[in-house]
């Protein structure tokens, strides 16, 4: 699966999702499927994602 | 050349009738803590085999144990946690896995320092390789009681493995699980091994078919993308970047078995691994296919106890892989 793939899959799990924060090094910018969603590239290894008040919702490691 | 052979020790067995993860996690403790192994022969934290496992409690309630290994030159840690209610921050999982209150999840940890909070992003501190979890079991949950946990060990690798009701066993298998069988940077840690994890996963439990199928749920080695799905990889070597692993696949389907030698000896067959899809990743170190058995059961050459065996039943034989003593 691709980084979005994977992503995208954890945002379809948590449709709270608001925000996307995501490792520079994956190269994901935007995630199509979830246009809401507003995507922050930061500097550390792993994604979390935020709902709208900004409250942790989960935090993954991508595979590949 | 390759690396030294590793002995699997088994501990035991423990059970219980609760259904929270930290009973689970209790169940686990005796057996990570004993002071022997089944055959009675003395178990000492820190040398031969034997891991040193520390327990995290929360207000007395245990939510994580993490295990150190009696050797090896990269601060290994292997790391399972569980809890009622989850934690803030959430725990870092492992695509594509999520968190759940209903199992356990577990997490290898390298170039490791001080353990700080089973949720930090680093639960080993800044600097150290952080896999994140994937589900190791299914089943904290009313009505699918009692949970029997068995423990093996070896002095780089460990194998856990959970039954509820006696059936629907699944298996984690973590640490230095495979020798490249090369030195080559990009193939091997600088200690020349590869570090990574297994588990069957929370959705289904160990097949019967688990070594003649490579399908995505219940097989050995497998890897499946999507949630609760069986999950296998390992860390990119010097990197914290974490690669899928699948089983290379040499049986004939229509075989589909070990079969035994014309003396009645029992084969044992190194089990290879390719990693990321697209590269040989090494050997499955002192883990091999074998004919089929029980789960449970030991293998004997004479009075001497050879090897575990790994399967779907403890009931009848189905197909089986060997944890090599």
């Amino acid at each position: 699966m691709t980084y979005t793939q994977q992503i995208e899959q954890y945002v379809a799990a948590y449709p709270e999702t608001a925000r996307a924060w995501l490792p520079e090094t994956c190269g994901v910018t935007t995630l199509p499927a979830f246009p809401h969603v507003v995507v922050y590239v930061w500097t550390d290894d792993f994604c979390e994602l935020e709902d709208v008040d900004g409250a942790d919702i989960a935090r993954f490691r991508l595979v590949g | 050349m390759s690396l030294t052979a590793l002995s699997h020790q088994y501990v035991g067995q423990s059970t219980t009738t609760a259904v929270t993860a930290a009973a689970q996690l209790d169940a686990l403790w005796t057996l990570l803590t004993a002071t022997t192994y089944f055959d009675g022969t003395t178990r000492t934290p820190g040398s031969g085999n034997a891991w040193t496992w520390a327990r995290y409690q929360n207000a007395g309630v245990t939510e994580a144990v993490y295990g150190t290994p009696p050797t090896g030159s990269v601060a290994q840690r292997v790391l399972i946690a569980g809890y009622a209610s989850a934690p803030t921050p959430a725990i870092t999982m492992l695509a594509p896995d999520t968190a759940q209150t209903t199992t356990l999840h577990m997490g290898v940890s390298l170039n490791s320092g001080q353990f700080t909070t089973y949720n930090a992003a680093l639960p080993f501190g800044a600097g150290s390789r952080w896999s994140g979890y994937w589900r190791l079991s299914g089943g904290v949950s009313a009505g699918v009681t009692p949970t029997d946990w068995r423990y093996y060990e070896t002095a780089e690798t460990v194998v856990l493995v959970c039954s509820v009701q006696s059936t629907n066993h699944r298996v984690g298998h973590a640490g230095a699980i495979i020798d490249p069988e090369t030195p080559d940077a990009v193939d091997a840690e600088t200690d020349g091994r590869v570090y990574g994890m297994y588990v069957t996963g929370s959705n289904s439990a160990m097949a019967n078919s688990m070594l003649s199928s490579v399908a995505a749920q219940g097989n050995w080695y497998a890897h499946g993308g999507l949630v609760g799905y069986t999950h296998s990889g390992m860390f990119s070597p010097g990197t914290s970047g974490f690669l899928t692993l699948t089983r290379a696949n040499f049986l004939n389907t229509s075989i589909a078995h070990v079969l035994l030698s014309s003396t009645g000896r029992s084969p044992r067959w190194p089990m290879l691994l390719n990693r990321g899809g697209s590269n040989f990743a090494g050997r499955l170190r002192e883990v091999t296919w074998t004919p089929d058995a029980p789960l449970g059961s030991g293998l004997v050459a004479g009075l001497t106890t050879v090897g575990y065996r790994i399967s779907s039943s403890t009931a009848f034989s189905s197909e089986t892989v060997l944890l090599v003593r």
